[in-house]
């Protein structure tokens, strides 16, 4: 029972930390130092609030950055566990295709970019594998730097690629939900050129584009408005384009509610991000060396997480221990 | 214990994967189909030893409700394609404009799929399909034509009509309710907490010689919570105005900017102290989120408002601020429609409007017949929403029960079980 | 010298070591170099200026300020102006300006002259206030906020309305109920058993429900209307919960992104 506890998929992140940690970079000797020195420092934080004495904010500061500096410079990595939710764009883009058409919206600026990027540079070379044509768009001002970075981290591993044959970047319209509205029924209405000018019917790719159903399938990533939820009311509601989406930690709970009948899948934060990761290393090997930006984040992640659940519990347990004193005293 | 618990999730895993791929393949075959390029359109094929029987019942229709651009084909499976036989790998849809006997391939799908949708067609323009099944060695069997159709323009789109009621019964409510507003009649608002507390606020940043921050969130005119915001800053501004104490408002979006002056300017108008009125109060920082986020906090640190609050859309920036503005021991009001901000509101402001509250504070306090009457009018959606879902909840439980004659009992709420179970 | 004058110029000459540290003096394209160079350097240097507020503000905190509202007001002014004028506007306007900025004409097209009447009006708020035409401004805000609400009425009462009623409508009781199932031997809530769907149905309609009448203004909450109200303001607190979680993951994802920056691109700790 207590064995089950543990390999139950809702406890298991918080203990596995602890049986499988696996450094790299400044090796194990390092990893040893940090984590004596996370258990002194959450140590003193819990005799000091047990004390009823105030920790001041910028120690927990201090704290966190260091938890978390800590992870990253011993390059904890942790066993991803799939769901179906990203696994459906996994394997709808593997069900694709040669030469089909998938359309990639990057809405987010580079403030989301830790979360959202992996997704974008994994589902991008998981099409170009699949030798599927890739339009990118963004509908945020911000997007269009976005797009570069993905096509720059990507296009060293296809150097055959051919510009408006074999992907394409029509860059960001404004307007947000105004831009959706016109695209689910006429693409070249909002973008009747690409990003730098070159008229859209000149891209071999484009031709057969009239609308967003035209794209065998489109993968929205986002951090906020305009993004996921614009895309489900203004494109995949009325013109029943086949959609899938990366979301932002923060807005994937509000979300969830239009899987799966709106949008067949959805990656949520670095988590999302990083089992896509895991999908496509599974099915292209060569993949294996490749620097997963997303299943890095995740060991730190747990250890902040790990760190976070610490300092409520103190809270609280000083929170009841104060309450008490008061009553005794008075 | 552990094995076998190991087992079963695993196997579990395996079957939700294998089920939701079955139930995707399904859904999604014809969409992938469109576009994908079978080559066995060679019509000689069909004369090839072992051509899997053809599918019947050819139907073209023209697509109902749209402006004239698709047609809905469907057929019934061939013979070859059930349970046992199954060597039917799909089917292959062609189509001629009428009067040419030439069949051009527009696409194909999966076996088991019986219907296809031929979109981006000319308006008034009569085609004929005609749909062949194959098999995976490429036979391809004769092909069975369709009669012919005439694609046709709808003015209205009858599917759509449900919406079309509720949206004639909540804004009709909501109508009701404005006319009756203006006319004078009261209208019952239950109390708000942290309402009463702008008041105070206000009169605390006097006391202290300090000023006010109000931050109308970070979304443009067009989102109604700044709209909500701005209504709440005539009021705080009039007050500002009143106590004779300073206000700023940085602002996310341009045009917030001017709303948000013109507000201001108006309120100390009517306080009667427009020459106290200072336009540069008042101005936009950037469009760039954390930029914005940035510039605020520099504003915080440095003038030590007294009271700051949050009144509008929020994102990420809502707990930067709202902590912001607690280490300077400000008092902070929030109040937003963002579900995923409130929590850090909630935890780091003395109050916060949760949701639909704000749309309330901002009737409340305006007490303007509009928003009175809108508030009123969606108190009415609220109860259609909850007897809806009340009844539906009993319906779908009697209906699934066996044996339980429901009809007549579902025949009776047949309407509002359209709107909300079969409208979609 | 005092420290006004010393310690921007001590910042600089740090600034030029760390930046020669990640010089590729062996680039055989050196002002390539200098640039990558300088964009990593630069972002060091910015993002520990930015982390520094959360000791104290200070100097180098503003300055990082300052530089980010600075760049990101004029960048956004750029994306306006090439977006929407240049790209979208002048290639339906004028063949002599597309060609000027490299824009291929597409064709005249009379209603774009529409928004940008409506562009232009928004401009009166600019002119002095004496010429009394600043009102026109108006109309260009009544347009915005009247085609908004046109825009999102139907789209919002369909997708968040009238679907989420719909799919809240589940099974309070399950017909076929055969008892606690593999929910007590298999711990793991995401498990779709039984007992678990059943839990979920009852959560969902009671959750929507209370949650509803926490929000109905028409009426005080008192009595039971009053209980049902405290319930649905414990299922809100709930999802509050769910969602700091939810958020704090994304903050710490952001947290070891900005890290791995700091670690790998500029200082090369890490490989």
């Amino acid at each position: 029972m207590i064995q089950a506890l543990f390999l139950s998929p809702v406890f298991s992140p918080l203990f596995s930390p602890l049986f499988s940690v696996v450094s790299h970079g400044l090796g194990p000797v390092f990893s040893w130092i940090f984590w004596i020195l996370f258990v002194a420092g959450v140590g003193w934080v819990f005799w000091r609030t047990i004390k009823g004495r105030e920790v001041e904010r910028r120690v927990i500061f201090l704290m966190m950055g260091l938890t978390v500096a800590g992870a990253v410079l011993t390059g904890i990595v942790l066993p991803v566990q799939e769901t179906v939710v990203v696994r459906n764009i996994f394997d709808t883009i593997e069900n694709l295709e040669e030469g089909d058409k998938v359309l990639l919206s990057l809405d987010y600026d580079p403030s989301g970019a830790p979360e959202l990027q992996p997704m974008a540079i994994a589902v991008s070379q998981h099409c170009l594998e699949k030798k599927l044509k890739i339009c990118y768009m963004t509908l945020w001002g911000t997007g269009g730097a976005m797009i570069a970075d993905v096509i720059t981290a990507i296009r060293p591993d296809f150097p055959e690629l051919v510009y408006g044959e074999d992907y394409c970047n029509v860059g960001y319209r404004a307007g947000n939900e105004a831009v959706l509205k016109v695209i689910a029924t006429d693409f070249r209405k909002t973008f009747p050129t690409d990003v730098s000018g070159i008229v859209l019917d000149s891209l071999p790719m484009m031709t057969g584009v009239t609308a967003c159903p035209d794209f065998s399938y489109i993968v929205a990533i986002g951090s906020g408005r305009p993004g996921i939820k614009e895309w489900v009311e203004y494109v995949v509601e009325p013109s029943g384009a086949l959609m899938g989406s990366g979301a932002a930690a923060v807005s994937a709970p509000q979300l969830y509610p239009y899987y799966p009948q709106q949008m067949n899948g959805m990656m949520g934060g670095s988590k999302g991000a990083s089992e896509y990761e895991k999908m496509l290393r599974r099915g292209y090997p060569k993949y294996g060396e490749f620097r997963a930006q997303a299943t890095e984040i995740m060991g730190p992640q747990t250890v902040a997480h790990v760190f976070l659940m610490l300092l409520i519990i103190f809270a609280n347990i000083s929170f009841f221990l104060a309450k008490k004193r008061k009553g005794a005293s008075a | 214990m552990s094995r076998l618990s190991r087992l079963s999730i695993s196997r579990k895993t395996f079957l939700t994967s294998l089920l939701s791929l079955l139930v995707f393949a399904a859904y999604s075959a014809p969409l992938l189909a469109q576009d994908s390029d079978i080559s066995v359109t060679d019509s000689t094929s069909a004369e090839l030893e072992g051509a899997p029987a053809a599918p019947t019942n050819v139907l073209a229709v023209d697509h109902k409700y749209d402006i004239g651009e698709a047609v809905d084909v469907s057929w019934d499976l061939s013979f070859d394609d059930t349970a046992g036989m199954r060597n039917v790998a799909g089917y292959i849809i062609y189509r001629s404009v009428a009067g040419s006997a030439e069949f051009d391939s527009i696409g194909a799908v999966f076996s088991l799929t019986s219907s296809f949708a031929d979109i981006g067609l000319t308006r008034g323009e009569t085609y004929q399909y005609s749909v062949s099944s194959y098999t995976l060695s490429g036979q391809v069997s004769e092909p069975i034509v369709s009669a012919e159709v005439t694609t046709e323009r709808e003015w209205f789109d009858w599917d759509e009509v449900w919406v079309f009621i509720l949206l004639v019964l909540i804004g009709g409510s909501v109508m009701y309710f404005i006319y009756h507003a203006r006319k004078g009649k009261q209208m019952f608002l239950r109390k708000i907490a942290g309402l009463q507390a702008v008041e105070e606020a206000i009169g605390r940043a006097t006391e202290m010689g300090r000023p006010i921050l109000f931050i109308p969130g970070i979304h443009d005119m067009d989102d109604v919570q700044t709209i909500a915001g701005m209504t709440i800053l005539a009021k705080v501004a009039k007050q500002v105005a009143e106590y004779e104490s300073r206000i700023f408002v940085p602002t996310r979006a341009s045009l917030a900017m001017t709303a948000a002056r013109e507000t201001v300017r108006e309120a100390y108008m009517t306080a009667g102290r427009v020459d106290a009125y200072r336009a540069d109060d008042i101005y936009y920082v950037t469009d760039e989120q954390f930029g914005y986020v940035a510039a605020v906090n520099g504003i915080m640190t440095r003038d030590k408002p007294a009271t700051c609050f949050y009144l509008g859309a929020f994102f990420a920036e809502s707990l930067i601020l709202a902590e912001t503005g607690n280490s300077i021991g400000a008092i902070q009001i929030a109040g937003t429609a963002q579900p995923a901000q409130l929590p850090f509101f909630v935890a780091a402001c003395d109050y916060t409007l949760i949701g639909e509250e704000l749309f309330a504070a901002s009737a409340y306090l305006s007490g303007e017949a509009k928003q009175l009457g809108s508030l009123k009018g969606q108190d009415v959606g609220k109860v259609i929403a909850m007897a809806a879902v009340l009844i539906g909840a009993v319906l779908a439980t009697l209906g699934s029960e066996e044996g339980m004659n429901i009809e007549t009992f579902r025949g009776a709420f047949h309407g509002i079980w359209s709107v909300f179970g079969g409208g979609q | 010298m005092n420290r006004k004058v010393m310690i921007p110029i001590a910042s600089i000459i740090v600034f030029i070591g760390f930046l020669l540290l990640k010089f590729d003096f062996e680039a055989v394209d050196s002002s390539q170099a200098l640039w990558d160079a300088f964009i990593v350097t630069a972002g060091g240097f910015l993002t520990l200026m930015i982390f520094s507020f959360l000791y104290r503000d200070n100097p180098f905190y503003k300055f990082a300020e300052h530089l980010y509202v600075g760049v990101s007001a004029a960048y956004w002014m750029c994306v306006g102006f090439w977006s929407n004028i240049v790209q979208q506007a002048i290639p339906h306007l004028s063949p002599w300006l597309s060609e000027a900025l490299d824009q291929p004409f597409l064709g005249y097209k009379w209603d774009y002259w529409i928004p940008i009447a409506f562009g232009l009006l928004l401009l009166t708020r600019l002119l002095p206030d004496s010429l009394k035409i600043g009102w026109l401004s108006k109309w260009t805000l009544a347009f915005i906020v009247a085609s908004t609400a046109g825009l999102l009425m139907t789209a919002n009462l369909k997708a968040n309305f009238i679907s989420q009623i719909s799919s809240t409508m589940s099974l309070p009781l399950l017909p076929d109920w055969t008892g606690f199932g593999d929910f007590v031997s298999n711990f793991d809530l995401s498990y779709g058993g039984q007992f678990i769907k059943m839990l979920s149905n009852w959560v969902i309609v009671v959750g929507v429900i209370s949650g509803l009448v926490y929000f109905f203004f028409s009426k005080e909450h008192t009595g039971w209307f009053g209980r049902v109200s405290r319930l649905g303001i414990w299922v809100l607190m709930v999802t509050f919960g769910a969602s700091f979680g939810y958020t704090v993951m994304g903050r710490v994802s952001l947290l070891v992104g900005r890290l791995t920056f700091l670690f790998r691109d500029w200082a090369g700790i890490i490989s």
